[in-house]
């Protein structure tokens, strides 16, 4: 497939914003163990860093979902549909998606500015909580601009034969 | 019979949650006040009642945004649960702050109710009222706490807010959060040897099947507030307003008098399952000392004004 | 009224082709437009955050990335060669070192679709030479594959203990117990079904040429094999040749990790949670360091598969929660149990009637959703016909499990599809003796509750 760089940059930037909060997550959730086994010492606050640090995660994995059409659905009858029938279908189905991804977008927004106005930050460590959730309009952008790219295949890449992202060998 | 609106008299569908199950003492004072919310009213007030956080997939703090933002119309949290928000609600649930009910309830009179009915505005909320939640007690499997050495090492399931990290690794335990649907099973498993709640939840969820010991030590007093949206509130008539505060009023004595009457029997059952030490005021005094460093630090983040509005009056 | 258009529109769009998890969040927002305007949409970030930023179910992502990781460190060829080295010689021995596999790697991993990927790219090949058709070496993989839910640790679980609490409390621990004996009846069952299968000559293949060669392509997986893919191994055929005591040496650091997960836990050392990145952590050591098949330039790669796997589950999680909210606010799944209650009072029908509810929906939705959908409506209607939550949980997950064999929408029958490279259609056709099997195992676990509760009791959980 012929993947213009900023292409790459873009697969790039979504697999880095999720693998880093996973990888962060992983580590501070094992390092919590050890230090509560054998030193004795709790972590406890790091708790609300890796449940919010989830949030990112889960909205740059969605995107990559999206990329690679990993998303489960119920694919027969517009695998099945064709000429007009198919091609409303297809549209039909981008449309549900970006709507959802909208309201994520347009809400989070809100939401996010709504903690940014209250100051409300993690009760421990302080951390703001708008950056957790700006996950999701931000998840949510990208995913508007897959689910698009995923609707002018046509949807045609099932989740039966989805390639592994190449961006990641590299 | 059906109500019919008019403009001077709407009809409302209010929801409220709270944090617990149907069984408590919470849940049956919000009954009571849609109860009299309704009656009041003429049929015009109906209030739905949720438990167990159910409206925001079991968070509590995401139930507070939602009755911040106007998602939600009412309902009972704990000030643990605002802290989590804004942290200046974390000032009364200060460690040993205060000896028993007589002094929690001269300081809410005192001046702490009306600082919280303040504060709880900021974050677009109108306080109806104090209910409680009690005071918190220790459970665990290792050893009777009598003393701070005592808690040392025993692995402890608190809240997943940061004072009460920092109060138990200052007495020298080794806290730790969870998802209280996992404490019973953990405790058993030996994942964790203890847990701090109210009396209520010691007793309802049958942790002596799993627990040693009981202390009675009254280490962090836990008021719930009763909260409305405070647009809603400023949107009603004041006839309507005065039937909300009224009902509320009357819900929360309810609900702080049960709770109280609760206690006391839950503490004679419980003391026949666990070894249970009611601590003296001398033993709370060196508790009490040992986490006194943790007010210096907390202070700034209360602010001067509810480190004042709560303070007991001695 | 709410109630028909959410679940209305759900259908619609899922039969459109709209992915799970945003036909259940679009229907959601349809109904949350419908019960009051724009302005209640505002509830869905909120609900979404919530749900997904949960210790409980940080779980989920932890045992998915453990399940990548032992893949990419050979363990799961491992201990396919050596469940071969045990039975591997016998008549059907293959179909059998399937089902073992199987079971060993469902012990480490959580989800159905993973324990299809790790062993199927080593043993569909391998069946097929042995002469097996391909649609019932597919087939065979899928459903033995569905032990991976029941046999803890197990995502569906999980969830369930997370959904079902509103109606009664049950610790993911007690569940994950009581999972074994149904665990291993499947197994048996599975053995049972396989017994009967027809083959043809084997074809004669050097050892090694196609067995292990390629990971696990496609499924929910977002992952292909190729160039990340654990290297080429023996295979399983030569592994057979080997002594029983190479192999199981080989795949004592494999045999480990369920010890060191339901060990860890059982022994009251960790949390689910904390299980599931101690064994990530474990595997990821035992790749780098032992059989020295992950680089850790791998490692980011591994990070990209586990997160966007996690988040397929994880999205469904979120949305799934905010149309959660609106059956809520609506008391639509009150409404509904009631209904049901209303046709019967007769407890042998109500769990009869639950298991085709769930069947139906098991083949149109993935057990996460299925999960969240039907625990409000299903639960308060069995606890109120008397059965146990213990065995609810353990019924209503075998059920999902056969879910992920049914078309039209079955993962496991994906996977298997995706890796054998074969029509969907092709694997639905060799499904039918191992349904059956599941089936009975599912009706034994629904009417005697003892094999959900023994074990648990026993051991005290
Ligand atoms: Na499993
Ligand atoms: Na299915």
């Amino acid at each position: 497939m012929q993947r213009s760089s900023s292409e790459r940059v873009l697969t790039t930037a979504e697999n880095v914003l999720a693998a880093v909060p996973f990888a962060v997550v992983a580590v501070v959730a094992f390092v919590n163990v050890i230090s509560r086994y054998f030193l004795n010492a709790s972590l406890a606050f790091t708790s609300e860093l890796t449940v919010n640090l989830a949030v990112w995660m889960v909205m740059m994995g969605a995107v990559i979902g999206l990329r690679e059409g990993a998303h489960l659905g119920f694919s027969a009858l517009h695998e099945k549909a064709t000429g007009i029938a198919r091609q409303v279908m297809t549209v039909l189905i981008t449309v549900a998606i970006l709507t959802f991804l909208v309201v994520l977008l347009y809400f989070g927004v809100d939401m996010a500015i709504a903690q940014l106005d209250s100051g409300r930050a993690t009760p421990s460590i302080r951390i703001p909580q708008w950056l957790f959730t700006a996950a999701l309009p931000v998840g949510a952008l990208f995913g508007v601009y897959r689910t698009v790219q995923a609707s002018r295949a046509g949807f045609r890449r099932s989740t039966m034969d989805s390639q592994p992202s190449e961006e990641a060998d590299r | 019979g059906s109500v019919t609106a008019t403009p001077d008299k709407p009809v409302y569908t209010w929801d409220m949650t709270v944090t617990v199950g149907e069984s408590s003492t919470w849940y049956q004072a919000a009954q009571r006040f849609a109860e009299t919310l309704s009656r009041e009213s003429g049929g015009r007030m109906k209030l739905r009642i949720f438990t167990g956080e159910q409206l925001s997939a079991g968070d509590p703090a995401a139930g507070v945004e939602q009755l911040m933002n106007g998602d939600k119309d009412f309902s009972y949290n704990s000030t643990i649960i605002y802290a989590g928000i804004d942290p200046r609600f974390g000032a009364i649930n200060a460690p040993f702050l205060y000896r028993d009910y007589d002094e929690a309830d001269r300081a809410l009179q005192g001046g702490a109710t009306a600082a919280y009915e303040k504060l709880s505005s900021e974050i677009g909320v109108k306080m109806l009222g104090f209910g409680e939640s009690g005071f918190r007690q220790l459970t665990n499997n290792v050893r009777p706490v009598n003393e701070p050495a005592d808690l040392a090492g025993i692995k402890v399931r608190i809240p997943g807010i940061g004072m009460f990290t920092d109060i138990f690794r200052r007495l020298g335990a080794n806290p730790t959060t969870m998802n209280f649907s996992e404490v019973f099973t953990s405790l058993q498993q030996g994942t964790i040897e203890g847990q701090e709640n109210p009396m209520d939840v010691i007793s309802s969820a049958g942790l002596a099947e799993v627990q040693r010991h009981l202390t009675v030590w009254n280490y962090v007093y836990d008021p719930l507030i009763l909260g409305m949206n405070q647009d809603l509130f400023r949107s009603l008539s004041p006839a309507d307003r005065k039937i909300v505060e009224a009902a509320a009023a009357d819900a929360n004595a309810f609900q702080i008098e049960t709770n109280r009457g609760l206690e006391q029997q839950q503490i004679d059952e419980q003391s026949k399952l666990m070894k249970t030490t009611v601590l003296t005021d001398a033993q709370v005094a060196r508790f009490r000392a040992a986490v006194r460093p943790l007010y210096e630090s907390y202070e700034p983040v209360w602010g001067p004004e509810m480190v004042r509005a709560v303070s007991p009056e001695r | 009224m709410i109630g028909v258009v959410l679940f209305g529109s759900f259908f619609v769009l899922l039969l459109l082709g709209v992915p799970v998890a945003f036909a259940l969040g679009m229907a959601a927002c349809v109904s949350l437009v419908a019960m009051g305007g724009f302005g209640e949409l505002s509830i869905v970030p909120n609900v979404f955050t919530a749900s997904v930023a949960s210790e409980t179910l940080l779980a989920i992502p932890f045992f998915i990335l453990a399940g990548v990781i032992m893949e990419y460190a050979g363990i799961s060829r491992r201990l396919v060669d050596f469940a071969h080295a045990c039975v591997g010689r016998r008549k059907h021995g293959l179909a059998i070192v399937v089902i073992i596999a199987a079971f060993f790697f469902s012990a480490i991993s959580g989800s159905g679709p993973a324990t299809v990927a790790a062993i199927g790219s080593i043993l569909i090949p391998a069946l097929i030479r042995q002469g097996y058709a391909a649609r019932h070496a597919t087939s065979l993989l899928a459903s033995a594959g569905s032990m991976g839910i029941i046999v803890p640790p197990s995502v569906a679980f999980i969830i369930f203990a997370v959904v079902v609490s509103d109606y009664a409390g049950v610790s993911i621990v007690r569940l994950f117990v009581a999972g074994i004996v149904p665990g291993i009846l499947l197994a048996a069952a599975l053995v049972v079904a396989s017994l009967f299968l027809p083959r043809t000559q084997p074809v004669k293949v050097a050892a090694g040429a196609g067995a292990g060669s390629g990971g696990g392509h496609g499924g929910d997986r977002g992952d292909g094999g190729d160039a990340g893919s654990p290297p080429a191994g023996e295979g399983a055929e030569a592994a057979a040749s080997r002594g029983l005591g190479a192999s199981f040496g080989k795949a004592v650091p494999g045999l480990l990790v369920p010890l060191i997960i339901l060990g860890g836990i059982y022994g009251g050392i960790v949390t689910p949670t904390e299980s599931a990145v101690v064994a990530a952590v474990y595997a990821l050591l035992v790749g780098l360091l032992v059989y020295r098949e992950i680089s850790p330039r791998q490692l980011y790669r591994i990070l990209v598969t586990a997160s966007a796997q996690s988040a397929v589950v994880m999205l469904i999680v979120g949305a799934a929660s905010v149309f959660a909210y609106v059956v809520t606010v609506n008391q639509i799944a009150e409404n509904l149990s009631d209904a049901l209650l209303g046709l019967t009072g007769n407890t042998v029908l109500i769990v009869l009637l639950a298991i085709v509810v769930l069947l139906i929906v098991g083949a149109f939705i993935d057990a996460v959703s299925a999960l969240y959908l039907f625990v409000p409506i299903i639960a308060p209607v069995l606890l109120e016909a008397g059965v146990d939550v213990t065995t609810i949980g353990v019924m209503m997950v075998v059920n999902l499990a056969l879910g992920l064999v049914t078309p039209p929408v079955g993962v496991n029958l994906f996977v298997a599809a995706g890796i054998a490279k074969v029509p969907l259609a092709e694997v639905v056709k060799g499904i039918r003796p191992f349904f059956a099997a599941g089936l009975v195992v599912l009706l034994l676990v629904a009417y005697v509750p003892e094999l959900s509760n023994w074990l648990p009791d026993l051991l005290g959980f």
